[in-house]
């Protein structure tokens, strides 16, 4: 059994709600064509699973509190925990593309963008005037910028519904 | 090319041999894609005349022109062929990623002829074609063959269609599944699959579908979206297209015991909400789609169908429900699981099966082995899903559809066989309806709701929905105009309530994608010619006036509840609904396809 994975308190990331998520991937095509000039749907820095028939969730990069991606890079600097959300900045310019980070990463949040050579992760859409654009194009609502505080009390209580409904029935 | 790839893969079965063949702007424009494209290469492939069911029939998949981008609801691909159940055009539409996947591939369009030596699956693996053994997967059904490929190919992402054993055994009206849950339902598709030993085909598709104005199409999606949340789409979001029953059996015109009755007893008890609140497990959407219709229901602590798990909608719940008489909601959630996993069309599996009961209960049937079927007997009809899938006892007249096990049997049995052409029908009681009866009545692909569209009209209350009238002709062309433009650039009709001017808005982003000038005049014309090409492709099959007719129960009995009850509808109205249409096609009146239409629609080139 792996151990899991500690996330950082201070870290906020796009989180997906499972009962909300509809497996559409318009989040997919909303990262892509914000951040490629073709709408590459590779180029997305989330990704949809999608377990027929009844599990879909989104999942991009969470916010490690020792992240794995940057502990085994062996360029120096490529890869930095961007101070204000915890996230990871790439630095094109070191990176070579080799891909211990993607082979790593427990969320298979890291992707690499077959045109530059260079690995890609989720930084917020910290340049765009409206926000995350994956969160502004979910139709169910299902995406939203937390820590990992947020999505465990809502996991709590959702945990807490789900048994009120059972022993209501 | 921006939107299209402008390349569709032909793939000899026999040969094991797979070419590229480019396809042109003036083409990609007049058939647009996904139905419209399909059509167009089977009819320029396929050798007139040939059994469906003989190695020589050819199947196309189409992706829709918007597959692959961004654009709301846009993951349809369609299936084209001879059909097996009509003889006539069968085309198919299915949702989810297929589409999406086959267009990053690089293809347009598959194009399959031949029949393979041993049960084989196609791998399209971007440009590369692979021809795979499928013994060891031969006889699976469809859920299990998807994990199968996936698994032995080692990729989550690939897609799969594929069929189960129905499609195998030549079932008529075998589906083919794709996405676990989705399929190219109707007209018998899996069953010319089968006949070709071909078991699925998977795709992995690692390219890009680039678009001209990708920032004008990301905001148009972003308006639609919101609308997608609003009214246009409230039904289909909750409780799902399960919503129908209570309207349809308030309107008098929900299908019960095989037509006999168009109100059921149990309607509350079957309601979209009642099922909805006891069984929902989740809701699920195709690729891009901002509406998600796809309600799955799942049985929980209910013997003997604990743990059935399935995509339950309209018209499946109709066709294993109602229209057998049958009210006990696990069964037919089992029954639509059974049929999704065998790759059985829920409708014509459903409304056969409801003739078969209605031949038992006027003793035209005997018991086999023991075995009948009566109306409101859930076990039985649970039973019986897999013998029809396997051509076992029973099943092997069923598994032939309505029309021919009603000539097979003969003793005027035919009077109840509920089909158009052979394709039986959806949910709505025609009698009830007229524009939607004059639809069922000259469909090119038979008696079906989703290609004539003409429901709409009556159930929007445009019309008298009772009354039998000239100008229901022009209508029901507009609607199945409508239907053809949107099964071919490959939104879903779900989404056409989102739409203030569908032509004017389609071309716009018709334009936006492909960066081709396009407007709603030639869009209108494009969907004109592709529901001309349909009929010159049946008129080509041997197609005759008398197809475009309804079964006589429609005729000999009048409304038997509801609102319109005791209203009869004396074939004489059809009729005059039928010149009607025709003229308004302008055909001929026996229903030809004339000369200046052809030239005006661009269909000249059109070897007859």
């Amino acid at each position: 059994m792996t151990a899991p994975v500690p996330l950082s308190p201070e870290a906020r990331f796009v989180a997906c709600d499972p009962e909300l998520c509809v497996g559409c991937q318009l989040c997919e095509f909303a990262c892509a064509t914000v951040k490629d000039p073709h709408a590459n749907i590779l180029k997305s820095r989330i990704r949809v699973a999608r377990h027929e028939p009844s599990l879909m969730v989104s999942v991009a990069c969470r916010g490690c509190d020792d992240p794995a991606c940057v502990r085994v890079c062996p360029q120096e600097g490529a890869l930095t925990i961007n101070v204000d959300n915890r996230l990871i900045d790439v630095d094109n310019d070191i990176c070579d593309g080799c891909g211990w980070c993607i082979n790593v990463c427990p969320f298979g949040a890291v992707l690499l963008d077959t045109d530059t050579k260079r690995v890609v992760i989720c930084d917020l859409c910290a340049q765009r005037d409206n926000g995350a654009a994956c969160v502004e194009i979910c139709p169910k609502d299902a995406l939203e910028i937390a820590s990992i505080e947020i999505i465990t009390n809502k996991a709590n209580g959702t945990a807490v519904q789900a048994l009120v409904k059972e022993l209501n029935t | 090319m921006n939107g299209y790839t402008g390349k569709a893969l032909i793939v000899d079965l026999a040969d094991r041999n797979a070419i590229e063949q480019a396809l042109a702007e003036s083409l990609l424009r007049d058939y647009l894609g996904g139905a419209g494209l399909a059509v167009r290469l089977l009819y320029d492939h396929l050798t007139p005349g040939v059994d469906a069911l003989d190695p020589d029939n050819v199947i196309v998949f189409s992706c829709g022109l918007f597959a692959g981008t961004i654009v709301s609801a846009s993951a349809k691909h369609a299936v084209a062929t001879k059909s097996p159940l009509t003889g006539m055009i069968g085309d198919a539409m299915a949702g989810s990623f297929f589409s999406h996947t086959l267009k990053r591939a690089g293809y347009d369009a598959v194009v399959i002829k031949g029949k393979a030596e041993v049960p084989t699956y196609l791998f399209i693996d971007d440009s590369d074609v692979f021809f795979r053994n499928a013994e060891a997967i031969w006889g699976q059904g469809c859920f299990d063959t998807e994990e199968f490929i996936r698994e032995e190919l080692g990729d989550e992402a690939i897609r799969v269609s594929s069929i189960g054993p129905a499609g195998e055994n030549l079932v008529r009206y075998a589906c083919i599944s794709n996405d676990r849950g989705r399929q190219a339902g109707r007209t018998g598709p899996g069953a010319v699959m089968g006949s070709k030993n071909l078991k699925a085909i998977a795709v992995r598709g690692s390219g890009v579908v680039s678009v001209d104005n990708s920032a004008a199409v990301y905001q148009v999606t972003r308006e639609l979206n919101t609308l997608a949340q609003g009214p246009a789409t409230g039904k289909y979001r909750h409780p799902g297209t399960n919503g129908n029953v209570l309207v349809l059996n308030r309107l008098g015109v929900f299908p019960t015991r095989n037509f006999q009755r168009t109100e059921f007893a149990k309607a509350d008890h079957i309601s979209g909400e009642n099922i909805y609140r006891h069984y929902h497990d989740k809701t699920v959407a195709c690729a891009a789609c901002p509406i998600a219709c796809e309600q799955i229901m799942r049985v929980a602590g209910a013997e003997p169908h604990e743990g059935a798990r399935v995509s339950l909608d309209y018209e499946t719940l109709f066709a294993l429900g109602p229209c057998c008489d049958i009210d006990d909601i696990p069964a037919i959630i089992r029954a639509a699981e059974l049929c999704d996993e065998f790759g059985l069309d829920t409708i014509s599996t459903g409304v056969t099966i409801a003739w078969a009961m209605e031949a038992f209960e006027k003793r035209l049937l005997n018991a086999q082995d023991g075995f009948e079927l009566r109306f409101g007997d859930a076990e039985a009809m649970v039973a019986v899903i897999p013998m029809i899938a396997q051509r076992e006892g029973l099943g092997a007249l069923l598994a032939e559809g309505s029309r021919r096990a009603a000539e097979t049997l003969g003793k005027d049995s035919d009077y109840f066989a509920m089909h158009g052409k052979g394709l039986e029908f959806a949910g709505y009681d025609p009698r009830g309806m007229k524009t939607y009866a004059l639809g069922l009545a000259v469909g090119t692909r038979g008696a079906c709701h989703n290609r004539s569209l003409a429901y709409e009209p009556d159930l929007q209350g445009q019309v008298d929905r009772h009354l039998a009238e000239k100008g229901r002709g022009a209508l029901a062309m507009k609607q199945e105009d409508i239907a053809v433009t949107l099964d071919s650039v490959g939104v879903c009709k779900f989404l056409r309530g989102c739409f203030s001017d569908m032509y004017e808005e389609l071309a716009q982003l018709y334009t936006n994608v492909t960066g081709w000038d396009m407007n709603s005049t030639e869009l209108r014309r494009a969907g004109e010619r592709i529901s001309n090409l349909k009929k010159l492709f049946n008129i080509r099959e041997g197609w005759t006036r008398d197809l475009d007719r309804l079964p006589p129960r429609i005729h000999e009995e009048s409304v038997p509840d509801g609102p319109g009850k005791n209203i009869p509808f004396p074939r004489e109205e059809l009729e005059i609904m039928v010149a009607d249409y025709y003229e308004a096609r302008g055909w001929t009146a026996d229903g030809r396809v004339t000369q200046p239409t052809l030239d005006r629609l661009g269909l000249a080139d059109v070897p007859s």
